[in-house]
């Protein structure tokens, strides 16, 4: 009887640990965990569980998660090389055989639009070197943008902090109110991570970059011409 | 003194350089850090470029007055339009000049083609800091009003938006 009951004890304990850690995976994108995984080395895993659900982005010019794991020999030379420590090594995110390959940490960083170290700096062509033209180019991943969380589509007051992030003019404002709402335009979107760092929410950010399994090409923005003003440019507007 | 003798010189804002204030009166923004060069000086002179921007329509002075606090997640996450006009309350800049000579109309702050800059050649001068900023709308075609942190200032008697009640004086140099 004493055996069962203290069974059933156990059972109850593993159970509540378990709750813990599907609670504490739902603090991932939150600074909670980022205090978490920097102070307590045995928490690390915290925020790995999260991504381990999901894919791991990987560098621009690895082409795709299955050419990258394959000839990626784990050297760490593209993540010492990183200026913006945006790639750091994996934990369980590609499987046991990926262990400490790297990939896109994007709690840590994002990729600058304007570098291509990654890719001159590897030895074994896991991440192919691209011209930087080429690099501003390749989609690693697609924005997705939570209207749920985001501040201007729950208060209707502006934020614009995405907007101001994005290299490639991916979010668009949509003006409503005079209050302008950030709008995805994904075809331009090539997944660097600057958005979802520069969004101010907490404990989850409003905009997460998904990643793309096989890289994919994003298209280039062109601008619409401007529009003709009413006043005459001699003359004083105001 | 370090800073005097260097002459001009561009400072970044770090946690170190920056120190905390309170803001009187405000409503969003009650404490912010502001950095030790503004918080040192005898008079501070706030030289915006005009432009277009996505997250508040335009940047003049007001806005361009973000670059000398520390936190501005900060002041997205928390009413942006309210912080900026709230900020104004703590410290209005001695004198304004604002760069309209080359404008980005279009796809501000980081902007994406050369011709989306027009040349305005426009230089406008205020001591205040809300006239200054009504008066630049109009160079977008813009009414004051549709620009919510002015309309905000305005309303906490930061300045004057109404450009009629103002003596604007209208130099054109050729």
């Amino acid at each position: 009887m004493t055996r069962i009951r203290s069974l059933k004890k156990i059972r109850v304990a593993v159970a509540v640990l378990v709750f813990a850690l599907f609670l504490l995976t739902f603090l991932g994108h939150g600074k909670t965990s980022e205090v978490l995984s920097e102070t307590l080395l045995f928490f690390q895993f915290v925020p790995s569980l999260i991504q381990f659900t999901l894919m791991p982005i990987t560098p621009p010019g690895s082409s795709g998660i299955v050419r990258f794991t394959k000839t990626c020999t784990a050297c760490h030379l593209c993540v010492s090389a990183c200026q913006t420590n945006v790639i750091t090594p994996a934990f369980l995110e590609y499987g046991v055989s990926g262990l400490l390959q790297p990939r896109m940490n994007y709690l840590k960083g994002h990729c600058d639009f304007e570098c291509n170290t990654c890719g001159h700096v590897c030895p074994t062509g896991a991440i192919s070197p691209l011209s930087l033209r080429d690099k501003k180019r390749v989609q690693i991943g697609k924005a997705f943008l939570n209207k749920k969380e985001c501040i201007v589509h729950v208060k209707k007051k502006h934020c614009g902090a995405c907007g101001e992030a994005c290299p490639t003019h991916a979010i668009i404002p949509a003006e409503k109110g005079l209050v302008l709402f950030p709008t995805m335009k994904i075809e331009y979107c090539i997944g660097c991570g600057a958005c979802e760092r520069a969004c101010p929410t907490k404990p989850r950010k409003a905009i997460t970059v998904t990643a793309n399994p096989v890289h994919a090409k994003a298209e280039k923005y062109i601008p619409k011409p401007l529009p003709v003003l009413n006043y005459q440019d001699e003359e004083f507007p105001f | 003194m370090e800073y005097s003798l260097q002459g001009g010189v561009c400072q970044n804002s770090s946690r170190k350089t920056c120190y905390k204030v309170e803001v009187p009166g405000a409503k969003s923004l009650k404490k912010t850090a502001v950095h030790e060069l503004v918080l040192e000086s005898d008079v501070l002179i706030n030289i915006p470029v005009l432009k277009n921007h996505r997250g508040t329509h335009l940047t003049i002075a007001m806005k361009n007055l973000m670059g000398i606090v520390w936190d501005r997640l900060a002041y997205h996450s928390n009413d942006l339009d309210q912080c900026i006009a709230d900020f104004c309350l703590y410290k209005k800049p001695d004198l304004n000049i604002v760069d309209a000579y080359r404008v980005m109309m279009k796809d501000g702050p980081q902007g994406s083609v050369p011709g989306n800059a027009v040349l305005k050649k426009t230089l406008l001068i205020s001591e205040d800091l809300v006239a200054i900023d009504a008066a630049a709308t109009k160079i977008f075609g813009m009414k004051p009003e549709e620009v919510r942190y002015i309309k905000v200032a305005n309303e906490l008697g930061i300045g004057n938006m109404n450009l009629n009640e103002l003596k604007i004086k209208k130099h054109v140099i050729s």
